[in-house]
């Protein structure tokens, strides 16, 4: 198994977990003893199929979960009862479902809603809301009831909404995987704007979505099966078939030319056509 | 179909009723319905009624809308005139009407409620009043004929008091009624929330807390076209696999609900979970205080609205204190 890169004590990680465990129920164990550190400014991609446990570390880290076991430090703060209201300011989530996050109703309304809580004055708040609504081209739609907007548009409200907090770590769960691929590329280019400026936790298990990460982390039945750059997490192929995890398309390209040269060119075609199209 | 829902009977035109502030609306119709109910002479609530039509003239409202809103509640108008006028028994005796219930008449009523019950259904405008001429004629055929069988006689009297607070009663609700509607043309569901919220915010001191209301408020006009969109495509999924809501025995119909109620309480459910996720997500924490968007400020045409309202509450109060005396 790779390591990331070992620290020493006296550098601070934004985001720490101590050997968090976390379970839904008896029998169901959602988090196995993971230990994580997650540096200032880095882009993390979390990727593991359906059930790993993505969904709960998120919800771990963002303290609207609290762990039976294990320790949350966020920015040198412990998670807990009394500090989670402070720490949550710094937190930001984007959930997988655009209509159940959607607490405004209208689009103003919404991304004025964490400002509200934030007790900002109005004229901050139409400030940000002007400047994150232009960052995720939502600008025209202030007005809009939630109805009259497509998934994507609702999700890059929900960005925006978040944003406009300026959190110092912002969390994606899956925020593409219910959009059409339009909505996903529309999505996805707010998304790149923020890197290099913000902590981003990325959760998917699309690995084509990983690509451009600073880091990769794979999981599998509640526990953290592979941490590395890209090119350490995407050479395992092994751990990622057992993970349940399709290896990435132009990977499976390479492997396939290696075995057996360029005579299966129908079923080349075939992956270049579908990459291509999820691009 | 979907605008309905998420602005209700908002009249989408920029009225000085719809700039006025959301509280001073509020405010406005407080006074002014308990200026209605104060004010217990005929003419000056006739007078009251014709400053309401001015009002109502001023904002260019269609006054379509309002008929419209007369029209839900002609039944209850017309029920409490009625009721009025057979139980009073005050004031001088105008009239008394004989009846003879007999046992030709009494088959003629049953026989034409029951065609009403059967063709009532096709009747698309002016129901209630076909339905009080048809009433009408079954009296007068009690009241002129007098064969076949005599059951029983009974008479009506009608007396002046009856008529008059029959009218009184008639006259106030039609005033309510044009307020009413005149706040809900006017102001969209999310201002009056807010101001309602605004104006009840400082029961805060005495341990109530309105925000919580507000926002719940706040959020079920959020949800419900999207429930309304979702129990519309269950409908229509239902439907498709051969489900009819309107017909079938009542077995077949309660069945039929229920397999509608079931998948919309757990879609709804979910939602209410994600949703608490999302919004404790972002910073909301239920006791807190927030700010808002919305500022709302009285400028000087809510101050004159206000001393407007106050007026007429003075005056009616002078007047009832006046006559009484
Ligand atoms: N509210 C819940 N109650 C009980 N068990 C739950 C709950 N939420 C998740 N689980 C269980 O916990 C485990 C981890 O779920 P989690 O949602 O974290 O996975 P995930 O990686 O996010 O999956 P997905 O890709 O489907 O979102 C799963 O086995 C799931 O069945
Ligand atoms: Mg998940």
């Amino acid at each position: 198994m790779l390591k990331y890169c070992k620290l020493n004590g006296d550098y601070m990680s934004i985001i720490e977990l101590e050997n968090v465990t976390y379970k839904y129920n008896k029998k169901n164990i959602a988090l196995d003893n993971v230990s994580l550190r997650i540096e200032k400014g880095q882009f993390v991609c979390i990727l593991g199929h359906n059930g790993s446990g993505k969904s709960t570390l998120a919800k771990i880290i963002v303290g609207l979960l609290e762990a039976q076991s294990g320790k949350t430090i966020i920015d040198g703060t412990v998670l807990n009862e009394e500090t989670i209201d402070k720490v949550r300011l710094k937190l930001g989530i984007i959930f997988q479902n655009p209509d159940n996050q959607f607490v405004g109703v209208t689009v103003k309304d919404d991304i004025a809603f964490g400002l509200e809580n934030r007790l900002i004055e109005c004229e901050e708040m139409l400030r940000r809301i002007d400047k994150y609504s232009e960052m995720v081209n939502m600008k025209e739609f202030l007005d809009k009831n939630p109805e009259n907007l497509s998934g994507g548009q609702k999700q890059r409200v929900a960005i925006a909404g978040v944003l406009a907090c300026e959190p110092e770590i912002i969390i994606f769960d899956e925020a593409t995987s219910m959009l059409d691929p339009k909505g996903v590329k529309e999505v996805n280019e707010a998304i790149r704007k923020l890197k290099g400026n913000r902590t981003i936790i990325y959760i998917t298990h699309n690995l084509n979505e990983a690509l451009d990460s600073d880091r990769v982390i794979v999981m599998n039945k509640g526990k953290i099966v592979l941490d590395g750059t890209c090119e350490e997490v995407f050479s395992q192929k092994e751990i990622l078939k057992e993970s349940s995890l399709d290896i990435l398309d132009h990977m499976k390209l390479i492997e396939m030319i290696e075995k057996e040269g360029l005579n299966r060119g129908k079923e080349i075609e075939n992956i270049l056509w579908q990459s291509t199209y999820l691009k | 179909m979907n605008d309905k829902m998420v602005f209700g009977q908002y009249y989408p035109i920029n009225s000085w009723v719809h700039r006025l502030d959301p509280r001073a609306k509020l405010l406005s119709v407080l006074i002014l319905m308990i200026s209605v109910f104060l004010i217990d002479s005929i003419y000056i609530l006739l007078g009251f009624l014709g400053i309401l039509f001015i009002i109502v003239i001023s904002t260019r409202i269609p006054i379509g809308k309002f008929i419209n809103s007369f029209k839900m509640m002609s039944f209850v108008l017309v029920l409490t005139f009625i009721i009025q006028i057979l139980f009073r028994k005050d004031g001088d005796l105008l009239i008394t009407f004989n009846f003879q219930l007999t046992y030709f008449s009494l088959m003629i009523i049953v026989v034409t409620l029951l065609l009403w019950l059967l063709v009532s259904k096709y009747i698309k405008y002016f129901k209630l009043l076909i339905f009080l001429i048809v009433l009408g004629g079954l009296m007068a055929l009690q009241y002129y004929t007098n064969i076949w069988g005599h059951i029983v006689s009974y008479h009506i009297d009608i007396y002046s008091r009856g008529l008059v607070m029959g009218s009184y009663v008639v006259l106030r609700l039609l005033g309510v009624l044009v307020i009413s509607s005149l706040l809900t043309f006017s102001t969209k569901p999310t201002e009056l929330n807010n101001g309602l919220d605004r104006l009840l915010s400082p029961l805060k001191k005495i341990g109530i807390k309105i925000s919580i209301l507000s926002m719940m408020i706040s959020i079920a006009l959020r949800f419900i076209p999207t429930l309304s969109l979702e129990a519309d495509k269950i409908l229509k999924a239902q439907a498709s696999r051969g489900a009819d809501f309107k017909e079938g025995s009542l077995k077949q119909r309660i069945g039929q609900i229920v397999a509608l109620i079931v998948p919309m309480f757990i879609i709804s459910y979910k939602r209410a979970y994600d949703l608490a996720d999302a919004m404790e997500a972002r910073g909301y924490i239920p006791d807190n205080d927030r700010t808002s968007i919305y500022v709302l400020k009285y400028r000087f045409s809510d101050v004159l609205t206000l001393l407007f309202d106050f007026l007429v509450l003075g005056l009616t109060i002078f007047l009832k204190v006046a006559y009484a005396i």
